[in-house]
Order: C-alpha cells, then sequence, then structure tokens
C-alpha cells in the first residue's frame, strides 16, 4: 500500500517551532504516512532539525521578491522561479494540506494544491475554515487578541493534542501560590515562586504567561508579574503591559495599577472562557479563582465595564437577531475590531464553531449561539460578584439576553 | 555563410601553444598570445571592475580572459564572482574538458528550449549588480542573442507578461488543477 504524503505549509516566522509542541509520533499515528514541508527559508534549518519531516522544500520569498522589483528581471521571471518550487506541490495528490498559521500567503497558496486542506483556505471572494480551534485563532488575530500562547493551544486542539499535563502542571501551582501572603509592593499582580521550584523548561513557558521579576540577589524567590516588564509605550498585546523596571517601587506603581490590573484581569477572564472551551472545566475554574485573588476593588471596577461592555454588546446583537441583514454582521464586526476584550474572545469561540469565516454570521443559528455565549458570560460575571462577595450593578442584561 | 550556431566549432594551437576555438574560420582568441591579449583585455576593464567584486561576462571564448578578470577582482576585492553568458553549450562543454574551471565562474547558457532567464543563478547573479564586461569577437559572432539579452527589461505590464513563455506553463496548471 502507497503511503499518504501530507504537505504542512510553514511559510511564516515561529511556525516550526509551533509545531515542536506537538508530540511528533502521536501526529504520526493519527496522520500516517510521509510528511513533506514547504517551507520558508529563515525556517528551512529548524525544519530539518525536527524529525518531523522526510523531506523540505524551500520557498524562497526574499529572493523571489527581489527578482521581481529588479528592473531587469521582473515580475514574469520572479513567477517562474516561485512557480518552479511550486509545481511539482501541485501536481500532486496530498493526504492532508496542513495551513498551520493561515498567513496571507499560505491560504492563497491551498486551493492550487489538491488534497484536504487543514486550516484556512481561500473560496471565492473570502475565506473559510473547518477546524474551529484555527478558526478561532483567524478571528482572535484580526481582532487583535491572540496572543503566541493562545496559538500554540489553539494548533494543538486542531489535532487532539492540548498539553493539559504541562499546563496543569504548571499553572495550577501558581493559581496556589497567587492566595499566598507576600510583602512585593506589586501586592496582587504578584505571584511570589521560589526559584529553585520552577524548572528552567517550566520556567520558560510560564514566561510567556507571566515575566519573572527577579527579585534581589541576596533573596531566594523570583516574581512572575501578571504582565510584561519593558519599555515600549504601545504594548503590541492587550494582556502584555508594560512598566519600567525603575517604576517598580510601591509609590510610582500604585497610579498605574489602575491601568494594569483590569488587562490581568481581561486575561484571565478571557483564558477562563479558553480553557472552557478547550475542554477543561477545571482549568476554566482555577482561572476564574485566580480572578477572585485580584484586589476586590479593582475587580468590581472590572467586572462593572466589562458588564457595561456586554451591555452595549447586546443592542447591536439584538438589533441583527430582529432585522438580520448584510449590514448587521458588518456593525458587529466593527463593534469587535473596536472593542477588544472579553466579548469578543467569547464571541470568536463561539464564532469558530461555525464553518463559514466571512461573512462571519450567516444565519439565525448563529445570532442564537452568540446571544446564547454572551448569557454564559454574563452568568460568569454573576457567579464571580458572587463568590467574591461583590455587589452586581443593577442592568437588565439577564432579562435581555 | 553558416550562422554562428550552427557553425562548426574546431580548435588550433596558437604560437604560444594556447588552445584557441574556432567557430567556422573565426577564432575566439588571438592565435599568438591568447593569454597575453587576455591580460591586456582585463587590464583595460580595470576602471570597472573596481567597481564591483561581481563581474558578468558576455562570451566565453576559451576562458583566458575570465582567468584574468578573476585575478583582478580578487586583488580589488578579495573575492572574485564571474558569470559568463554563453549561446553556445557544445562551447561551453569543449571548455570544461580541456581547461580548468575555475570555482569562481558560473557560466550561463540557454536550455534546450532557447531560454536563459529561467535560471535561478543567472537572477541571483544578476542582483548582486554586476558589471558588463563584453568579449568582442563572441559578441560579434554573437551579436543579436547578447543584443536581446542586454534589451531586455522588466515587463511593464500584465499583457507584456502573459506574453511570456510562463503563460504555457499557467495553462498547463489550469488543466492540471481541473483534472479529475
Amino acid at each position: 500500500m502507497l503511503l499518504e504524503r501530507h504537505l504542512h505549509l510553514l511559510l511564516s516566522p515561529g511556525d516550526v517551532a509551533a509545531l515542536e509542541g506537538l508530540d511528533a509520533d502521536h501526529f504520526r499515528r493519527r496522520f500516517p504516512g510521509e510528511h513533506v514541508a514547504l517551507v520558508s527559508i529563515a525556517e528551512a534549518d529548524a525544519a530539518r532539525a525536527t524529525d518531523w519531516f522526510s523531506e523540505v522544500r524551500v520557498l524562497d520569498l526574499t529572493f523571489v521578491q527581489r527578482v521581481a522589483y529588479h528592473p531587469v528581471l521582473g515580475d514574469d521571471i520572479a513567477f517562474h522561479h516561485f512557480q518552479a518550487v511550486l509545481a511539482p506541490l501541485t501536481g500532486e495528490g496530498w493526504g492532508r494540506i496542513f495551513n498551520w498559521s493561515g498567513s496571507p500567503l499560505a491560504t492563497a497558496l491551498v486551493p492550487l494544491l489538491r488534497g484536504n486542506p487543514v486550516g484556512r483556505q481561500a473560496r471565492g471572494a473570502g475565506e473559510i475554515c473547518a477546524e474551529p480551534p484555527l478558526k478561532a485563532a483567524l478571528l482572535l488575530e484580526r481582532w487583535q487578541l491572540l496572543h503566541p500562547v493562545l496559538t500554540g493551544w489553539l494548533r494543538a486542539k486542531t489535532v487532539g493534542q492540548v498539553p493539559w499535563e504541562t499546563i496543569e502542571r504548571d499553572l495550577v501551582p501558581v493559581a496556589q501560590a497567587k492566595g499566598g501572603k507576600h510583602a512585593h509592593p506589586l501586592k496582587s499582580l504578584v505571584v511570589v515562586v521560589p526559584v529553585g521550584a520552577v524548572a528552567l523548561a517550566q520556567r520558560e513557558w510560564l514566561e510567556q504567561l507571566f515575566t519573572v521579576v527577579e527579585a534581589p540577589a541576596d533573596s531566594a524567590t523570583a516574581w512572575l508579574a501578571d504582565m510584561v516588564v519593558g519599555t515600549t509605550a504601545a504594548p503590541a498585546h492587550p494582556w502584555s503591559n508594560n512598566i519600567s523596571t525603575e517604576a517598580l517601587d510601591p509609590e510610582a506603581l500604585s497610579a498605574r495599577l489602575g491601568v494594569l490590573v483590569p488587562r490581568a484581569l481581561a486575561k484571565w477572564t478571557a483564558l477562563a472562557v479558553l480553557f472552557d472551551y478547550l475542554g477543561n472545566p477545571r482549568l476554566s475554574l482555577a482561572a476564574e479563582k485566580i480572578l477572585g485573588r485580584y484586589d476586590h476593588d479593582a475587580l468590581h471596577q472590572f467586572l462593572a465595564s466589562e458588564i457595561l461592555a456586554l451591555k452595549a454588546f447586546t443592542k447591536p446583537l439584538l438589533e441583527g437577531m430582529r432585522r438580520p441583514a448584510p449590514d448587521a454582521g458588518a456593525a458587529l464586526e466593527n463593534f469587535w475590531g473596536a472593542h477588544a476584550g472579553s466579548v469578543a474572545f467569547a464571541c470568536a469561540i463561539e464564532l469558530s464553531l461555525r464553518p463559514s469565516v466571512v461573512p462571519l454570521l450567516t444565519g439565525d443559528g448563529d445570532w442564537a449561539a452568540v446571544r446564547s455565549r454572551m448569557r454564559s458570560l454574563n452568568q460568569f460575571y454573576e457567579r464571580l460578584h458572587r463568590t467574591s462577595a461583590l455587589e452586581l450593578p443593577k442592568t437588565d442584561l439577564a432579562l435581555t439576553l | 555563410m553558416p550562422s554562428p550556431y550552427s557553425a562548426p566549432l574546431s580548435l588550433k594551437e596558437a604560437k604560444s601553444k594556447d588552445l584557441v576555438p574556432c567557430i567556422g574560420e573565426t577564432p575566439l582568441h588571438s592565435l599568438h598570445g591568447p593569454r597575453r591579449e587576455a591580460e591586456v583585455f582585463a587590464n583595460n576593464h580595470l576602471a570597472q571592475l573596481a567597481r564591483s567584486s561581481h563581474a558578468l561576462v558576455l562570451g566565453l571564448g576559451f576562458g583566458y580572459h575570465l582567468e584574468e578578470i578573476s585575478k583582478i577582482l580578487r586583488l580589488r576585492h578579495k573575492a572574485a564572482h564571474v558569470g559568463v553568458i554563453e549561446p553556445r553549450a557544445d562551447l561551453v562543454r569543449l571548455w570544461s574538458s580541456y581547461r580548468h574551471v575555475p570555482a569562481d565562474a558560473k557560466v550561463f547558457s540557454p536550455t534546450a528550449d532557447g531560454e536563459l532567464w529561467n535560471d535561478p543563478r543567472l537572477a541571483a547573479f544578476l542582483l548582486e549588480k554586476p558589471v558588463v564586461i563584453i568579449h568582442p569577437t563572441s559578441f560579434a559572432l554573437h551579436r543579436g542573442f547578447f543584443e536581446t539579452f542586454l534589451r531586455r527589461r522588466s515587463p511593464s505590464s500584465v499583457t507584456q507578461w502573459r506574453r511570456a513563455p510562463d503563460a504555457a506553463w499557467m495553462r498547463a496548471f489550469q488543466e492540471a488543477k481541473h483534472a479529475p
């Protein structure tokens, strides 16, 4: 019997690194056969270094681009070199075509190949994506909510390999440590973890969600803060809070905590929704508990703002449900783009369960599903109020939704 | 008079005992001292060769001038990259079997379908902005070929682009794509 051949499109930076998080043996059992990679020149060495691929083909896009812009060579010769790499791939029938990153280039290439695509593929004027986790990644990316950690988890979920053991091993102790008393000026933002108790690999992983703030040399602890310590003025991601290391004294920080804490709270809200979607309600509960361990005043303010955002969202949602029109979907799309937060995150998760990507809301079922997800989000906020003994703002959300 | 592409290729011995290829009756180098002639030829292009470590030579001859150009480039730039455009594949074969092929030389010849530009090595070489040096005897013999090569410009419209040989591949590709 001839073995099937599967093609992996790894044309974006970090694509190969993201694959390394998956268990190669498990993957090969699930997709038996030969695995071939089409990689950018920057990823070529990394792809060859892994034992995933029996064959690595390189598409040197920088070269193609330089040829295209050359006054003598130009587009036609650039195209020739581009197709010289692609032509052998287009003639072959692939078992699966993995479009892991969903980058515009990889998505544009998928319809040129023959096989069953996994991930985004261009169709007509729009795109479709049959795998909910990858579609969720696409929507989160579009609304600037995608975080590198989430990318890895969502890709892993696509092939049923979410590394729960690692996540639980690392996150649960952090959640427990978060409730402990300590004297650091960052108070509720900091998780105190003794350096000796954190293995190097574990620390590298945790640093993606937290930032290790090194304690003084004479101290035996490092600090994992719920923020990224850096100097850039504009964070690339809503979760990436920025404080300068000079500003770590309590006086200078107090003014900034009002900005930083809600971002950390938004992150844990999103993670609570995501863990539930990924299939681990226990971790979802752990994330919810972490929220309850923040400063209560900050949590109260955060929840009030979230409920107001949810209330603002229900108006276009219900309008669209009453009068489904082509521009109703666009109104919500604009809302999500402009209000990147927990509501958009929960919507991305819900909409990812629908097969089409564009347009986002294609029928009554989609609207109702989003409303149902919003109802769950509202219940989540109500539950947080109860567990933290906070007064619930008076709204008619429960009735409206 | 036979075409320079079909004219017989032969070898003659110069007075200096070096081999000189002839296309028809035309020798590609001096029949007295081809090495001395190549040395003078390369020295005449000193100013050009000072500008870049990459030189594109139009006409292979029997490679005497390439060796001299390579020497100058190594002296000036510590590295030499010599590319040669030669329309006659049989001359390239003859050269590589009789002479030592320098490691820093790349020869670009048209493929069987007459296409020269599809060679990715040529595109990579041209991206380095080489200085262009004409070997006069070869150029005179294959004037049409070299002038077409030098006249080439990037297509400025899609119409021009579609006239390129790759349009045939596009059609073949479309057919393959829709095949069951």
